[in-house]
């Protein structure tokens, strides 16, 4: 231990000699070390935490598949979810809920709209955990015609009830319903994903025909001792029953189960998370490349040292583990720099998930498991940039060395460990460039869409109605219409409607009928997209009809059903362009008339070229729906209408709230933040490798030059121009350059394959990225390799002659 | 020959391999040196003096031949034992002194100790006992830097004894020094072997190879001849005292 501490000591006492070298080592694992640790925090935070309740491993997402239909993921019917709760005995309970607007109005100030979860009584149970304060819901709270009960979240306690511990038992009105407050969760709690109040789940599955109504997330905790395959061997049994019992609903449905965290976050993203681990170990990889070189650099300054050692009793393994210490000591020093890295990174993430919502479970921050993961990586720093300068090094001629009187550390060759080094380097930061490159291309694709429309000229926000308060379509309708009025008459309004789907945003999904064409199964029926809008939603954005005329006031419910469509739907269903006046039905529907043609604007959100989606949209006034976006083109900021809006609601129905509030742009830009924030993250990948290729190619050439300082003066002395020396230089960088870059294309073409999922409307084998990488680092390594070169040149050789 | 020799050389060739060249370092040397012997081994440049030390000091082996330390062969030594001998049985004193410069005095003289097994108060006063026997603890938080070349060998000679071991190997210990610096280390070395300590001497100065109880001439990497410097030892018993030219 003694003996440690002196090698400690003395590794530290390097650090302070050397600063230079010692500085540009510990930069290096401060980037590898502090980068791959907030992957990791966020990795981790984001796939394995899970949810925040004893023995979370056991609690299990249950969904139903048909994969004789291709269909790999379905949410569980009513029916379903009553006859497994019946029939199971792997779980010790089954739950389901769905989350939806929770409309409260009683509240001290104005009525609110929160995330909440209607879910079945025992679900509390099931995961195990208590409230802060009154009760969770008994057994039958979830029948209907029960009295209606709620739990709320400790924000909404804190922040509407003023923490009142007096608040159980109080009266408040939800969703048209008058029910009281039984219990408030503990802080943190917001299952099943961002909730704030709980409402119980009141089903009767004998009013809903088998296979129709709503569908349901379930949820159930197994049993101690029993596996998942135990479970799924028992629901495959419950499911072939049910298929045999009710064949037009069940035939062909499986039960698919799976940890609960990981529904939630769904393939895509993981196999991307776990991609930018990989990419992030190629930084950390470079770094400990880089070190490895410049402690080889240094090892061989010390190779006098190290025979002295030797001579006087040192072991190999003794003086490996005194380079090893001392490189410790820096990837230590470049942990605890790292770390705050990490902690600032790990930071930004938050800051720029926050407005996305993440599930509540998903916590991503710098703890105890992060901790150990950064020292690990010391340890692996230490061994992967220590290890080749400490064997290499310990390995030296002894004798050689001793006798060596000019030029004590010359006898140690490291050109071609440096050279392999060096090569690695720029072959992985070439990998990240490009991968960088292609996140760059998108995130300015993305944040430079042309809508065709100025989408920051728009406040949007989300109004919904409940049946309890509007029962009939007709009053929703009447709402909607003096909303609509109310909004296009507010001042600093340029021109208001109202639409089910703003544009950029996605639009609900269909399957219809054109007239005249015959489909032998539902599934040949054309999808589309559609929307609700009311008249004026064109004109708000400023888009004229290509063919026929926009939806007017006329098309009410009185009149022929009536639809326009885009170019998109035109042509894949009419090439000929004889649109006007044909006609479509929804499922059973009525038939629409189609009265007009519109450009595509967007209707599958901005992931997809807007030309890719077949779409109609069709008058509110023929349609009935719950949920609305007002959408205001404004003459000024318009996020200075949000009081305003809201007042004006209010002045309709006194009960009701807006939400969603945002302008236009920033709706769009949140709903692809996927894009953005993992954009960014491989940008900084990209900086910090080019950063350490870059570093590292000019530390190893300065040192070879230097190192070879004296055979340059020679070849001066013997007549060598400045030119062929600088040829000489020049052609060792070139060498490596070139076999790294050609290494490195095929690192950045596996990457950016792995990559596809996050690039918005770029092709993961973008020739001008790959080109323009591959001229960056270029041009990077040459002047890496030109300024030693240059030097070299300037050798005076009378110096050089007696250079030591 | 001696009676119980501390180091025993049969027939030890070396023969180095560079390209498609055999260079012949040594041939056939053998060789006893003797508890409590002080022998220099004399020679022009290139006769192999340094190789053969490089093979008592177990730097280096010898390409055929044996070598025996304290009747012990070494053939079968792997490194790790060979390090562990060099570290308790020899102490080497270097041309150019080799000290560390990143290390105090202190710590330079404290190395050997620290790659053995002993407490740190055990350490402090094998140390501080070195730097006394060779007048240099008044220097022991300096660096190596801070020191004149005849005191930075006094600090090589501390390193070497401060581990107590049965051998001091110099190879040319004066190379590096003036004639008054090398006197004093000269000096030095006589009254280690007056105390007991067995030294070896590379140097190729025969002024200081009569020094020696016994001097090796080496030329060719063979020995050509052995003189036993009795005589001119005993004129030094009461003073040291070689003069140039």
């Amino acid at each position: 231990m003694g003996n440690w501490l002196k090698d400690l000591q003395f590794g530290a006492r390097l650090v302070r000699k050397n600063p230079g070298v010692f500085a540009l080592s510990i930069v290096a694992l401060t980037l590898g070390i502090g980068l791959t640790t907030a992957m990791f925090s966020i990795t981790y935070g984001a796939l394995y935490r899970g949810l925040p309740v004893a023995n979370a491993e056991r609690v299990l997402h249950l969904e139903r598949n048909n994969l004789a239909r291709n269909i790999t993921s379905m949410e569980v019917t009513v029916h379903d979810f009553h006859d497994w709760r019946e029939q199971q005995t792997s779980f010790t309970g089954l739950a389901a809920f769905y989350t939806g607007t929770v409309n409260v109005a009683g509240l001290e100030g104005r009525p609110e709209r929160f995330d909440g979860a209607f879910i079945t009584a025992n679900a509390f149970a099931v995961l195990g955990v208590t409230p802060l304060l009154g009760r969770t819901f008994q057994e039958g709270e979830d029948r209907p015609g029960t009295a209606p009960v709620m739990i709320i979240g400790y924000r909404v306690w804190q922040d509407h009830f003023n923490a009142d511990p007096n608040v159980i038992g109080r009266t408040i009105r939800y969703n048209g319903e008058v029910g009281e407050v039984i219990g408030v969760m503990h802080e943190g709690f917001r299952f099943p994903l961002n909730e704030d109040v709980w409402v119980p789940l009141r089903l009767d599955p004998l009013t809903i025909v088998r296979g129709q109504g709503m569908t349901l997330e379930v949820f159930g905790r197994l049993h101690p001792g029993l596996s998942q395959d135990q479970a799924s061997v028992e629901f495959a049994t419950i499911a072939a029953r049910l298929a045999e019992t009710y064949p037009e609903t069940n035939e062909g449905v499986g039960v698919v189960m799976k940890p609960y965290a990981e529904e939630y976050i769904g393939e895509e993203p993981a196999t991307l998370l776990l991609t930018m681990m990989a990419a992030v170990f190629l930084v950390l990889l470079i770094a400990c490349a880089n070190v490895a070189n410049l402690l080889l650099a240094r090892a061989a300054a010390r190779s006098k040292e190290v025979a002295v050692r030797t001579a006087i009793g040192a072991s190999r393994g003794r003086i490996v583990r005194q380079f090893l210490t001392e490189t410790f000591v820096v990837a230590g020093a470049g942990t605890a720099l790292g770390l705050f890295l990490a902690w600032f990174g790990v930071r930004m993430f938050n800051q720029a998930i926050a407005p996305t919502n993440p599930p509540y479970w998903i916590d991503i921050r710098l703890d105890a498991v992060a901790l150990a993961f950064a020292v690990g990586l010391a340890v692996l720093a230490t061994v992967l940039a220590g290890v080749l300068p400490a064997l290499k090094i310990s390995a030296g001629d002894v004798n050689e060395v001793l006798k060596d009187e000019s030029r004590g550390s010359s006898s140690l060759r490291l050109g071609k460990l440096s050279r392999i080094l060096i090569v690695g380097e720029i072959a992985l930061s070439c990998g990240l460039l490009v991968a960088a490159g292609l996140m760059i291309k998108s995130v300015t694709q993305l944040n430079n869409v042309d809508y065709g429309f100025e989408a920051a000229e728009y406040f949007t926000a989300r109004v919904g109605l409940f049946e309890t308060d509007y029962p009939t379509p007709l009053e929703r309708r009447q709402f909607w219409e003096a909303l609509h009025e109310r909004m296009a008459a507010l001042p600093g309004v340029r021109a208001a409607a109202l639409t089910t789907n703003l544009p950029g945003l996605g639009a609900n999904g269909t399957r219809i009928g054109i007239e005249g064409a015959t489909y032998e199964r539902d599934q040949d029926r054309p999808a589309v997209r559609f929307a609700v809008v009311t008249p004026g939603f064109f004109e708000a954005l400023g888009v004229a009809a290509l063919q026929g005329r926009l939806l007017d006031r006329s098309d009410n419910d009185g009149n022929l059903p009536v639809a326009v469509v885009n170019e998109s739907f035109v042509r894949d269903h009419f090439p000929d362009g004889d649109v006007l006046g044909r006609r479509f039905q929804q499922g059973a529907g009525n038939w629409r008339t189609i009265v007009g043609v519109v450009p595509d604007i967007w209707m599958d959100g901005i992931e997809q070229d807007p030309g890719d989606t077949d779409g109609f949209y069709m008058p509110l006034a023929q349609a009935d729906f719950r949920f609305m976006s007002i959408m205001l083109h404004t003459a000024g900021d318009p996020m200075q209408m949000t009081a305003t809006v809201r007042d004006e609601v209010l002045r309709i129905d006194a009960d009701l709230p807006i939400y969603f509030v945002s302008r236009l742009d920033a709706s769009v830009l949140q709903d692809v933040w996927f894009f953005n924030v993992f954009g960014i993250l491989f940008m900084v990948f990209g900086a910090a490798a080019l950063f350490l290729g870059g570093v590292g190619l000019y530390g190893v050439m300065s040192f070879t030059v230097g190192r070879r300082t004296q055979e340059m003066g020679i070849r001066m002395a013997l007549g060598a121009s400045t030119r062929s020396i600088l040829a000489l230089v020049l052609k060792q960088g070139m060498w490596q350059l070139g076999i790294g870059l050609t290494l490195g294309l095929g690192i950045a073409a596996l990457l950016s394959n792995g990559l596809q999922i996050v690039l918005f409307q770029v092709e993961p084998f973008d020739p001008v990225i790959f080109v323009l990488v591959s001229l960056v680092l270029f041009l990077s390594g040459t002047l890496a390799t030109l300024i030693p070169a240059r030097r070299a040149t300037r050798v005076d050789p009378m110096v050089a002659l007696r250079y030591e | 020959m001696t009676a119980n020799p501390l180091i025993q050389l049969e027939f030890v060739s070396k023969v180095f391999h560079t390209d498609e060249m055999e260079t012949h370092a040594l041939s056939d040397i053998s060789l006893q040196i003797g508890e409590g012997e002080y022998v220099a081994i004399a020679g022009p440049s290139g006769c192999g003096k340094s190789t053969l030390l490089s093979i008592v000091g177990l730097l280096d082996s010898p390409s055929s031949g044996t070598y025996r330390l304290r009747g012990e062969p070494i053939e079968h030594l792997n490194g790790a034992a060979r390090a562990d001998a060099r570290n308790r049985t020899i102490g080497f004193i270097f041309q150019a002194f080799n000290l560390i410069g990143d290390l105090t005095v202190y710590e330079n003289v404290e190395l050997p100790l620290l790659y053995r097994n002993g407490s740190a108060g055990e350490r402090k006063a094998q140390v501080t006992g070195a730097l006394e026997r060779v007048g240099m603890s008044h220097r022991a938080k300096h660096y190596p830097s801070q020191l004149s070349g005849g005191q930075q060998q006094r600090v090589a000679v501390a390193r070497a004894i401060a581990g107590r071991p049965l051998l001091l190997l110099a190879d040319e210990p004066t190379g590096n020094l003036d004639s008054q610096n090398g006197e004093a280390v000269m000096k030095l070395l006589h009254e280690l072997h007056d105390e007991g300590a067995t030294i070896c001497m590379v140097t190729h100065d025969p002024r200081y190879a009569e020094n020696a109880q016994r001097s090796i001439h080496l030329f060719d990497g063979k020995i050509v001849r052995e003189d036993s410097n009795g005589s001119a030892r005993k004129m030094r018993e009461h003073g040291f005292s070689v003069k140039a030219g």
